[in-house]
């Protein structure tokens, strides 16, 4: 699934979710799977989403939770965040439970227009693997991480 | 003022005394589809749930399969003055539900200010009817939308011992069915709020919200009604009139911690409080709130009576104005600006008329009115008719109340 379909639009403080019950394939740029019910998996090393929201007057913590996928043939996840192409995050995930990750965005680093701003997020997994390469199954996919929900607040009271 | 062509979102907020929020939505015309609750404190988005809880009482009310609840712990990056909570169905950007945030009670923030004016307060105290205790509790629970009431009205259907008492649910929606259905508006930001009582006849109310929806149209203005039980469908008027914001009085809140719910749910800068929506001229009242005089606070003739009875005088008249349209008032219990009604400190709570009618409840408005005067606010009593120019704001919506 490498189409690009729209962007996602964000209202600061909500959470959007991943998945068909909310996000869908909407900003879902390149590196997705078709998205379940409540959560998308990557497909591949790279997997990119594209937001807007209002221009910021404060920084912004952008937060994501969701699951890595880990089994014996696979003991760690690699996570690298880059929004709007600076690395804001890294993350080594050895334990197969729910997590919530988040990293700071400052304004210099976002790309305003029109009083808006377009986050391009993309998570590079260059530890996914294939579950069929792994004695699971026989799914093709290249899966790192399975997302469930993302959530942008600002770091301090926004006005 | 738009049609509405049916209820589409369904859903209930309530706050617990430790800031936990639980609720349910649901979309009737999706009974399969799981809603997205944004959280909503003072206008502004802090977090979201997906309603996917399993709601029993729901399903056996055929609320689909009745995975639509959530309860959440509220976060704490709410602004520090956060009032109040609200729940909004993504999808359709529908407030289905709104409440007070756990906390001091508006009535004990003006408590160390007003003790700077308490010898002139004390001049003015051996008149008072009523005896301000303070320490009133949350009002958090007063709040209901028409989830609850929903419920209610299944509990009475059933009723003890299998005998169907009346109206019961099924009866109750035939009759509200009768009126148009509407829609108020909802706005964001509200600039005004309209407080009104459901004390006249249900057809009645919708009639005079939908008249002043369109007289206001032009104000930014929210509609919410207290409803004390004494009209049995007024529970149902929401799932007619789109944006009303149906407040319940609890046994065991009193008079003045009523008002002080409602005036704290309100969210516009100018707050209206009418004993009476079906007695108040729409344009008329358009004239008191278009103006933002955070100095003065308009009462109403019942509520002139009372100071009057209690010994007071002195308080101004409304100024002169042009005159083209007679219009009736008598309906007004108080116009005035939020901050000013923060200021005043809201109504005293248990005070000693604990279960009276709000608006016959004297203690409570004549200290009102005391402590307003005390703060230096410019106090105006209306008469119960009045001539006025037309209508500002909406000339053509100008015309009497049903």
């Amino acid at each position: 699934m490498d189409k690009v379909v729209d962007v996602v639009p964000y209202e600061i403080g909500m959470s959007r979710f991943f998945g068909q019950t909310d996000i869908g394939r909407a900003g879902l740029l390149h590196g997705w799977s078709d998205p379940e019910e409540a959560h998308v998996w990557n497909d591949g090393p790279e997997a990119a989403l594209r937001l807007i929201t209002r221009k910021p007057r404060t920084p912004y913590r952008l937060t994501f939770e969701g699951e890595p996928f880990l089994s014996k043939g696979c003991p760690r996840q690699d996570m690298t965040l880059f929004v709007n192409g600076l690395r804001l995050g890294f993350w080594r995930l050895t334990e197969p439970r729910p997590h919530t990750l988040s990293v700071v965005i400052e304004p210099q680093q976002m790309n305003d227009r029109n009083g808006m701003t377009t986050l391009n997020l993309v998570w590079y997994l260059p530890t996914s693997v294939r579950p069929a390469d792994v004695g699971l199954g026989s799914d093709y996919r290249e899966l790192g991480f399975c997302f469930r929900m993302l959530t942008i607040t600002a770091e301090v009271a926004d006005g | 003022m738009k049609a509405a062509r049916a209820v589409r979102c369904l859903g209930h907020l309530d706050v617990s005394a430790d800031g936990r929020l639980d609720g349910w939505c649901c979309l009737p015309d999706q009974p399969g589809h799981r809603a997205i609750v944004d959280i909503v404190v003072d206008g502004q988005a802090v977090q979201s749930v997906i309603a996917t809880r399993l709601r029993p009482d729901l399903r056996d009310l055929g609320m689909g399969d009745g995975y639509c609840g959530f309860q959440i712990p509220l976060l704490a990056r709410q602004p520090r003055t956060a009032r109040v909570v609200e729940a909004r169905e993504r999808s359709l950007g529908f407030v289905f539900g709104r409440a007070l945030l756990p906390g001091d009670p508006v009535a004990r923030r003006a408590e160390g200010r007003l003790d700077a004016v308490a010898d002139r307060l004390a001049a003015s105290a051996a008149s008072l009817a009523l005896a301000y205790r303070g320490q009133p509790a949350s009002v958090a629970e007063s709040f209901g939308l028409l989830g609850p009431a929903l419920l209610r009205g299944h509990a009475a259907a059933v009723g003890p011992g299998g005998t169907p008492p009346v109206p019961g649910l099924a009866a109750a929606q035939r009759a509200i069915s009768r009126i148009p259905m509407a829609d108020l508006g909802q706005v964001a930001r509200p600039r005004i709020s309209i407080l009104g009582h459901a004390a006249a006849p249900v057809d009645d109310l919708a009639a005079a919200l939908r008249q002043a929806a369109a007289a206001l149209a032009g104000l930014d203005a929210e509609f919410l009604l207290l409803d004390d039980g004494s009209q049995p469908l007024a529970w149902l008027l929401s799932t007619r009139l789109r944006g009303l914001a149906l407040i319940r009085r609890q046994a065991r809140l009193d008079a003045g911690a009523f008002l002080n719910a409602g005036l704290c749910a309100a969210r516009g800068d100018q707050l209206a409080v009418l004993s009476d929506p079906t007695r108040v001229d729409a344009h008329a009242l358009a004239h008191l709130l278009a103006p933002a005089d955070p100095g003065t606070v308009h009462l109403g003739a019942t509520i002139g009576r009372h100071l009057r009875e209690a010994g007071l005088d002195g308080f101004d008249e409304p100024p002169a104005g042009e005159a083209d349209v007679e219009a009736d008032l008598a309906g007004m219990a108080c116009v005035l600006a939020r901050q000013s009604f923060h200021r005043i400190g809201g109504f005293a709570e248990r005070a000693d008329e604990q279960d009276g009618d709000v608006w016959q409840a004297a203690g409570i408005w004549v200290d009102f009115a005391l402590r307003a005067r005390a703060l230096g606010l410019q106090l105006v009593v209306w008469p119960a008719r009045r001539r006025f120019r037309e209508s500002p704001v909406a000339p053509h919506a100008a015309g009497k109340n049903p």
